[in-house]
């Protein structure tokens, strides 16, 4: 049983890295023609970035929310002005009204129960409660919940942990297939390599 | 993988907490993918707390990584060049 789901995801993974290499390359296609191959370090850096993620959250748009959010975070993103060209570029025209829907940072809300939590630690202090180990792991399993919300896009807007868990799941997966492609690329690009040992 | 209570449909859309179903099937599934979680004996809660942590620390891994690579092949494409060994390489692998 465990074994047919496996199997399943690495022949839909295979797909998606052909998917994802072939928008990545696109993109980054796109980024050359406008600027003509006068770029710095860290604006190819950048470049190169943006289109691997543009390009990954576009092989599982519109399906699932982290890839809507990471799309919509891209769009409203005060960078530089190819941000858009690339999303259009990449994910191609698509319903505005589903796509671009606007996210609060993730940022703030980690700032935020990190200071919630300050606040009740030292207020348990000075009560000096006994607290059950269960409450205490369900303490440590919401605190934790609220970590993984604000490390994957579009998390802060998800009330359903099952929802919030799943989106992980699908968000892990295509990162592992994101760092595995760009790695193969990293490897066929260095000079020293003489075997080109692809997906 | 048998599940000692009786399974139930997560019907309850509103619902805020995990399932211990929901944790045996999230633990399965996390486990393919992220080698470092082991079979506790613990509670229920103990063990969806690791999973979580666990979880969260693959994310920001994976996130750092692709920020490490994206910077090592800045300095590998010097010009991402449409003519370069590199492209012949992906075009011969988008078009198999």
């Amino acid at each position: 049983m465990c074994d047919n789901s496996l199997n399943r995801m690495r022949n839909t993974s295979s797909v998606m890295k052909r998917e994802f290499l072939r928008k990545w390359m696109k993109g980054l296609g796109k980024c050359r023609m406008m600027k003509n191959n006068n770029m710095s370090f860290l604006e190819r850096k950048k470049a190169i970035k943006l289109s691997a993620d543009l390009a990954m959250a576009s092989t599982r748009t519109p399906a699932t929310r982290w890839s809507r959010a990471v799309i919509a975070q891209a769009a409203s993103s005060q960078d530089d002005g190819y941000n858009k060209i690339l999303i259009n570029h990449i994910v191609g025209s698509s319903p505005k009204g589903k796509i671009f829907s606007t996210t609060s940072p993730s940022s703030s809300g980690l700032c935020r129960s990190r200071r919630i939590l300050k606040r009740r630690h030292m207020v348990r202090r000075v009560v000096k409660k006994i607290v059950s180990p269960m409450v205490m792991a369900k303490r440590l399993v919401k605190k934790r919940t609220r970590i993984l919300k604000s490390l994957l896009p579009g998390g802060e807007s998800m009330e359903d942990d099952v929802v919030l868990i799943e989106e992980a799941l699908d968000y892990i997966q295509s990162l592992k297939a994101q760092v595995e492609v760009m790695r193969c690329l990293a490897a066929a690009s260095h000079p020293n390599t003489n075997s080109y040992k692809f997906i | 993988m048998s599940s000692r209570r009786s399974r139930q449909q997560s019907s309850s859309s509103g619902s805020s907490s995990i399932s211990d179903d929901q944790i045996i099937q999230l633990v399965s599934k996390l486990r393919q993918l992220v080698p470092e979680i082991r079979d506790t004996r613990r509670s229920n809660k103990a063990s969806a707390s690791k999973v979580l942590q666990e979880t969260c620390n693959y994310i920001r891994s994976l996130n750092r990584e692709v920020d490490d690579l994206s910077q090592r092949l800045s300095q590998l494409l010097a010009t991402i060049d449409a003519d370069s060994a590199e492209a012949a390489i992906i075009r011969s692998l988008i078009n198999p």
